[in-house]
């Protein structure tokens, strides 16, 4: 028996995951061999030692204060059900703003090819300052949520949150290439379609995180 | 029934620890006398547990804190289908690992700790005491391991139980104690 088979049977024989047949035949490994007896019994003793651990420690300060302290001011603590309808709030301000920046841009070339009100340079300015207050919304909106994410009692799985950071990244890059596209084609409405298609699908897809069950 | 905050003090003179079923109803009343004597019945196991998983005695006060804090918000979704010790013991597994995922330090540590020859070996003949010298060798083992090693061997979870907490898979976690088991024997022998 090699040195990786001997750990796994002697870890499954301590965890008494071993087949009455196969206690037999290990047992009988352990016997004929003293160095693997040894550490067998060196196994034994430390799972017996763990479990004699104090199971109680008090703190060296009493936590109390401090505990209720953070109990009597509920309103700076957003969790659970608070916290959803605060994000709720957040990503509506947000998907108005950008609707109304959208509604602007689409209704501003028809304006240019006909009766127009305003100088479209002021307008364009307008425009892309408002663009990135609704931006800076979306982006405490995500900042929240991925807060929650991490600060979930139930930790997503390393697997789940490798799939998160992997679209994160995909859909950071396309912000960023839409964004450029903008900087180069101010004037082009279907860039904010797909500027505020994409934000959307970003807070979507976190809200969705957030919203996952135990063990995902 | 219809007993108030004092009553609970004087329960507590007697030193007998108090049914935690009544506690958690007045406590989730809204009473946090109630809560209180929750937390000092509770406070030395969670403290525990945050120790060990921590190491550092101000991070695990922080974090018995945090639990405690998070009982609280959480109080009313607690249905007694357990007993509160048991849901207490997991919401405080949870706030442990989702602080030490924030600060991402899982990664860093397991790299760090991957040689374990560099380390300053507790002994037995350094540490006459059995119980001093396995809390100062688990002190030495990376995180994954030590973790599953304290939630599996010093508290009782299955591995199933320690993967749904904390987002492992099961053969992960059985991995992560076979490995702490061996490291350990190396230390302690």
């Amino acid at each position: 028996m090699n040195n990786e088979n001997f750990e796994m049977k002697l870890n499954a024989w301590v965890d008494g995951e071993l087949s009455p047949d196969e206690v037999q035949v290990f047992e009988a490994e352990l016997a004929a061999n003293p160095a693997l007896k040894q550490e067998a019994e060196l196994l034994q003793q430390l799972l017996a030692d763990a479990k004699d651990l104090p199971r109680e420690i008090q703190p060296d300060h009493n936590l109390w204060q401090g505990i209720a302290k953070q109990i009597e001011a509920p309103a700076e603590n957003l969790h659970g059900n608070n916290r959803m309808v605060w994000f709720s709030s957040v990503i509506a301000v947000a998907a108005m703003v950008l609707l109304a920046i959208s509604l602007f841009y689409q209704v501003m070339p028809t304006q240019q090819n006909g009766g127009r009100a305003g100088d479209p340079v002021d307008e364009l300015a307008a425009g892309s300052l408002a663009l990135r207050e609704a931006d800076g919304q979306y982006l405490k909106a995500r900042n929240e949520l991925m807060k929650s994410i991490t600060d979930r009692e139930t930790p997503l799985s390393e697997t789940t949150m490798a799939v998160l950071d992997e679209n994160m990244a995909i859909i950071d890059g396309a912000v960023g290439e839409i964004r450029q596209a903008m900087l180069e084609d101010p004037n082009n409405p279907r860039l904010l379609d797909m500027f505020m298609a994409t934000r959307s699908k970003e807070l979507a897809l976190l809200e969705d995180m957030v919203r996952l069950p135990e063990g995902v | 029934m219809g007993s108030t905050a004092l009553d609970i003090s004087q329960q507590q003179d007697t030193a007998t620890p108090i049914d935690d079923s009544l506690l958690v109803k007045r406590a989730q009343a809204g009473d946090m006398d109630a809560f209180e004597t929750l937390y000092n019945q509770h406070i030395g196991r969670v403290y525990a547990l945050c120790l060990r998983m921590c190491r550092e005695g101000g991070r695990a006060e922080e974090l018995a804190q945090e639990a405690f804090v998070r009982a609280w918000e959480k109080l009313g979704s607690f249905r007694g289908e357990s007993q509160f010790s048991t849901w207490l013991h997991r919401l405080t597994v949870n706030v442990i690992f989702g602080a030490m995922r924030k600060q991402g330090r899982r990664s860093e540590r397991e790299t760090a700790y991957e040689d374990m020859s560099h380390l300053e070996h507790p002994t037995r003949e350094a540490h006459p005491g059995t119980v001093v010298d396995l809390e100062a060798a688990m002190a030495t083992l990376p995180d994954g391991a030590r973790n599953a090693f304290i939630l599996h061997d010093v508290e009782g979870y299955k591995h199933h139980e320690i993967a749904a907490m904390t987002g492992i898979a099961t053969g992960t976690s059985k991995a992560h104690v076979h490995r702490a088991r061996k490291l350990l024997r190396e230390v302690l022998a």
